[in-house]
């Protein structure tokens, strides 16, 4: 099986590479369509901020590329907004896969009566809840992920898995070939393992 | 509270000085991989690896030893020490660390880290502050550079980054205790700051009394190696946070 992880801008995709290598799997690390358009399946990452990134992706083509892929395809933290309709950060027009829009965390709320507020970026683990779609195959509810993130897709008929902190939001997403996890799932333990495992094995 | 462990290397080995000290190290394992992977079989999540030669002017010697570590377990890893350049950045990022601990370039070349920030981003570093009597110290503590810890933090959060790890210089490695005032002082200060205790912890009531006042981890070292704190109560906090 060949696995391709899309590259663009200064991302840092070594820990996926290493979770991919765990479960006995080598991926090429391209932005040449020919390469991405042949693997089985395409691993969509994402490093920075929304509004750099989609220009990166406009600029050398890839944001109808993208779209247009018939494998299964996983979008990872921003590679999952990214394919949401649009973004607040930088107010950005996404790839529009996903039904839903991504929105900053509000700074204003507090945890408790004490006034302690959430801290931003949401960073650390969480359990994920609601649970469906092949992605999820084994994932038992309740388990924790690792997320390190300021903004959130909204939850939606997509969402495969969702979390809360501050408010509820989606965790992971699915619509046909396109599948998206907030999480690092390369930094979630088995948890993450058999969500790569599972995404390796779909069909 | 995440409780991070702290691996300190020097030679590919992993050891623990006392106040810093070159001169006053203890080896305790010569494979930080398995020492690694020791930590998460027993829950832990984190590490936090400081490479001691790169912060003695050999920067990069320990790389092998992060690659092997973020090969072999899904460990988050902030690794630091000594770091320079942007090449270096580069490699430690494709060596597999999930952040960059920082320290000396904050203070010595802003501009510099400003655009590390800028190519990485800023949930990739994790600034730490060494402070004796509330001045932040740089470069292996021996440098003073006057600059006020809170005004230190302001200027980490002006430049978009919410975390931090301060350690108190007079408290690491000696075990007494960690500096809960000053911990205190600065999280009513900043209350929305991911922030990190680190040095002095010696106890499991180091580790309650550190989550009570809002701290998000506690990186430990000595405490840890030296059985102060067991495994058993390392797992028992894990799974009562």
């Amino acid at each position: 099986m060949t696995v391709a992880i899309i590259k663009y801008n200064a991302g840092n995709v070594q820990s996926v590479l290493y979770a991919l290598q765990r479960l006995g799997t080598n991926a090429i690390v391209t932005d040449e369509m020919d390469k991405i358009i042949s693997a089985d399946k395409v691993i969509f990452p994402g490093v920075g901020n929304a509004a750099s990134a989609m220009e990166y992706l406009k600029e050398k083509k890839l944001d109808k590329f993208i779209v247009s892929l018939k494998q299964p395809v996983l979008g990872i933290c921003l590679g999952l907004q990214l394919l949401c309709k649009s973004s607040e950060e930088g107010n950005t027009k996404c790839l529009g896969i996903f039904d839903t829009v991504v929105k900053k965390f509000d700074d204003n709320v507090f945890q408790n009566k004490n006034l302690v507020p959430f801290k931003i970026p949401h960073m650390g683990w969480n359990m994920i809840t609601e649970l469906s779609s092949p992605l999820m195959n084994g994932v038992p509810e309740n388990s924790f992920v690792y997320f390190v993130h300021s903004y959130y897709a909204k939850l939606s008929p997509e969402t495969i898995a969702s979390t809360d902190y501050i408010n509820p939001f989606s965790a992971a997403m699915h619509r046909n070939n396109f599948y998206g996890v907030q999480f690092h799932t390369e930094k979630s333990g088995v948890t993450g393992e058999q969500i790569l495992s599972n995404f390796l094995n779909i069909k | 509270m995440e409780i991070i462990p702290a691996i300190d290397i020097i030679d590919g080995k992993c050891v623990r000085l006392t106040k810093g000290d070159f001169e006053m190290k203890t080896v305790y394992h010569d494979d930080p991989l398995e020492v690694a992977k020791s930590f998460e079989a027993i829950g832990i999540k984190r590490l936090h690896i400081v490479d001691l030669d790169g912060a003695n002017w050999q920067p990069l010697k320990n790389i092998k030893t992060l690659e092997n570590i973020s090969n072999n377990t899904s460990l988050v890893i902030d690794f630091g020490g000594g770091l320079k350049t942007t090449e270096d950045i580069q490699s430690v990022f494709n060596a597999g660390a999930s952040m960059i601990s920082v320290g000396s370039i904050t203070v010595k070349d802003p501009e510099l880290f400003s655009q590390w920030i800028v190519d990485f981003g800023a949930d990739k570093f994790l600034p730490g502050a060494d402070v004796m009597f509330k001045k932040i110290k740089i470069h292996g503590w021996k440098e003073y550079t006057g600059i006020d810890i809170f005004d230190f933090i302001t200027g980490i959060i002006s430049k978009g980054i919410n975390q931090i790890f301060c350690t108190d210089i007079s408290k690491d490695g000696m075990m007494e205790g960690p500096s809960i005032e000053l911990y205190q002082e600065i999280l009513s200060k900043f209350p929305s700051l991911h922030f990190i205790a680190s040095g002095g912890i010696s106890c499991f009531d180091d580790l309650l009394h550190l989550t009570k006042i809002g701290c998000s981890g506690a990186i430990v070292g000595k405490a840890i190696y030296e059985q102060k704190i067991t495994v058993q109560q390392i797992e028992d906090f894990i799974k009562n946070k």
